[in-house]
């Protein structure tokens, strides 16, 4: 018993002695918040395999300045107290070098003010515009599209489409109203005479929207805007199929371009109307996009949805900050993301020194069959520039504090 | 506002109400019977919907639903009544807190089950073929699907009452929420007669998990939103009344329905309301003596 214990505490003290400096000194780590559970549990597994395809890929090329790679992902919950839980472990305990995610606003406005405390860099998942604006902090940038620039450019496509008497439907909280007021927004700024003649704001999981769609169907729009999120956005559209609206009015489903929302919908989807997403696997259709899209596919036997192809990008945006920095710094890191620019399966991204925000080209196109894929995608593909869409950068409350 | 819209929000209702009811009346039947509030019901709810999806995968012929119909209640009521012989009767002479601790835990299990079994993606079953499209009335359209959700729940409604009334094992039901111990003094095997309210609770969670199935997402966790909901209209019609929460769900129903009109940035509120002027007018709910 006594040589047991003697040897289990001997190779106890070799493991902290050999393994500890050298983790700390080789690699780099980024620690990774993603719903792993509940709801959302199927964008936090694409998130994670966005960022594990481009960790591997990252060392297999020789690591970041020759450090090996770590991601150390772990489930934040959807909730900002276990977010904020999560992210100082794994800034104090697990020493990584920058912080991903989380998903759910409020826990993503919540690990930004953990992240600065901790003066470590941070890329949130979550698309609600406070996270540049009233919130905008030095050591947080977005690399996936926000919210805005997602729903100001659906307004240039109800422009085009001349769509002008519009109802809307979203989630009440930060990020469900955001979506629609942006859209609202721009577009009576583009279409002065354009009208909102119907506003539902159902709460988030709600599963019933009956009595919402007979509301909307009272008012006798043009078009209606769906600013839904995840689960939600299946529900309504099911249930909308299911009482004939899809044949009384023109959607737009701001989410409703996501891989997993339209392979889950399958023959239910709103097939001829109009709907984005932040990251598309077949458009644009660039070599980049194309090589992402077959690595993915051989490594997981699924398409990369919108979650994977964001999570993706933002692990690769900063692992080039940190080769122009030059040195594993977060601080250096952190100033050489401004004016950053990498081109993404998506396209394009350049990190927006004003807000901290990426700019990116928007898409939208019309829900509909294409015989290469068992599932519905989109197409007639309408590539919006972050100049038409985005939130112009002096609107962005006070700028963003250092 | 036109007659025709008035009809089809107090329809909307209706279906909600329905789907309710399914789930209350299972939940407050084991308030009454065996006294403990069961976090893990939703998990039930969950499950119908999740077998129903794979029902719809193998397609049997296009007759998938209506197997499921039948065939998913009868399969979760022997479920239930093995978690019911297993876990929850070594507890019943310990505290009522280890039982509620016991059912939260399982709510967790149940989810992660299907998380195991069906993965993490959102799922959907299409509308069944025969149920497939909608009625109009007026300008508005109802789809068949829900008009087959208000007929199926007083048909259960029926059922229930019958055998809660007309039946020896309704006799016991109905005395095992009076007076437990004096039941199992009469050398009744009050046992069994838990064990088949638990099946009984699970197959009508079930039944409304199965039926939602087609015009819902179903995804890990869904359980709990109606869980919610329904604990809600059990409180309000009172814990242990079976007709407590067919009012209450017909009123939750109407709420959701009409509510949205009158506030509807704050439409929830109204659900609340009720709730609170219940509990200050009549603590113990609409219904709130211990009977079924």
């Amino acid at each position: 018993m006594k040589s047991f214990n003697s040897t289990l505490a001997a190779g106890l003290v070799a493991t902290i002695v050999t393994a500890q400096p050298a983790l700390a000194e080789d690699t780099i780590k980024f620690g990774v918040l993603a719903p792993l559970t509940g709801l959302y549990a199927i964008v936090g597994e694409r998130t994670s395999q966005g960022v594990n395809l481009a960790v591997d890929q990252i060392n297999e090329q020789g690591g970041i300045l020759g450090h090996k790679l770590e991601a150390v992902i772990r489930d934040d919950e959807t909730n900002p107290d276990t977010a904020v839980r999560v992210a100082r472990r794994l800034v104090l305990q697990d020493d990584v070098f920058a912080l991903f995610g989380p998903l759910h606003g409020g826990a993503a406005i919540a690990v930004l003010n953990e992240a600065q405390r901790l003066k470590t860099p941070h890329i949130p998942w979550a698309a609600t515009e406070e996270i540049n604006t009233v919130n905008c902090s030095r050591y947080t940038w977005r690399v996936g599209s926000s919210a805005q620039q997602t729903s100001r450019s659906g307004a240039v496509v109800a422009q085009r489409e001349g769509l002008k008497k519009w109802a809307t439907i979203s989630s009440d909280f930060s990020y469900g109203r955001s979506v629609v007021n942006q859209f609202t927004d721009n577009l009576k700024r583009l279409m002065p005479d354009a009208e909102v003649a119907e506003q539902a704001w159902p709460k988030l999981g709600e599963e019933d929207y009956s009595p919402y769609i007979s509301n909307i169907a009272r008012a006798d729009p043009d078009a209606l805007y769906i600013g839904l999120f995840g689960a939600d956005v299946v529900k309504f559209l099911k249930q909308a199929k299911a009482f004939g609206l899809n044949e009384q009015v023109t959607i737009f489903t701001d989410f409703g371009g996501n891989h997993v929302v339209l392979k889950a919908l399958g023959d239910d989807a709103p097939f001829g109307h109009w709907a984005s997403s932040r990251y598309l696997h077949n458009y644009p259709d660039t070599q980049m996009n194309r090589d992402f899209v077959q690595a993915f596919k051989a490594t997981y036997d699924v398409y990369p949805d919108m979650a994977a192809g964001e999570a993706y990008a933002a692990v690769h945006v900063m692992a080039e900050a940190i080769r122009r920095a030059g040195e594993p710094d977060k601080d250096l890191a952190i100033n050489a993301l401004g004016g950053l620019a990498y081109n993404a399966p998506e396209g394009w991204i350049i990190m927006r020194p004003s807000d901290h925000q990426g700019l990116q080209s928007a898409f939208w196109g019309k829900v509909s069959h294409d015989d290469a894929y068992p599932f519905p995608v989109l197409s007639d593909i309408q590539v919006i520039s972050p100049i038409q869409a985005a939130h112009p950068d002096e609107d962005s409350g006070q700028g963003c504090r250092n | 506002m036109d007659i025709a819209f008035v009809a089809a929000q107090f329809l909307n209702g209706l279906a909600i109400a329905m789907i309710l009811i399914l789930i209350a009346s299972g939940l407050t039947l084991l308030l009454g019977v065996l006294g403990i509030l069961n976090f893990a019901h939703g998990g039930f709810y969950m499950l119908g919907a999740f077998m129903m999806f794979s029902l719809g995968q193998w397609g049997l012929g296009g007759m998938w639903f209506w197997v499921g119909l039948i065939t998913i209640p009868l399969a979760l009521a022997l479920v239930a009544a093995v978690v019911e012989i297993c876990l929850l009767r070594p507890l019943y002479h310990r505290e009522r807190l280890y039982t509620l601790l016991l059912t939260f835990g399982l709510a967790m299990v149940f989810d992660d089950l299907a998380l195991l079994i069906w993965g993490r993606d959102f799922k959907t079953v299409p509308v069944p073929e025969l149920l497939s499209g909608a009625v109009s009335i007026g300008n508005y359209g109802f789809p068949l699907h829900f008009i087959f959700i208000i007929v199926v729940g007083p048909v259960v409604c029926a059922l229930l009452w019958y055998l809660l009334y007309r039946t020896p094992f309704g006799k016991l039901i109905r005395a095992a929420s009076t007076d437990t111990e004096m039941l199992g003094a009469l050398g009744v095997n009050v046992n069994l007669v838990f064990t088949g309210v638990f099946a009984l609770s699970a197959a009508l969670a079930g039944l409304a998990g199965l039926l939602v199935a087609p015009i819902r997402s179903i995804v890990p966790g869904m359980g709990l939103e109606i869980f919610i909901e329904s604990f809600i209209v059990v409180v309000i019609g009172g814990m242990g009344s079976l007709g407590g929460a067919i009012i209450g769900a017909l009123l939750i129903g109407q709420i959701k329905a009409f509510g949205i009109l009158a506030l509807p940035n704050f439409a929830m509120i109204f659900i609340y309301l009720v709730l609170l002027a219940v509990l200050i007018v009549k603590p113990r709910g609409l219904f709130g003596e211990k009977t079924v």
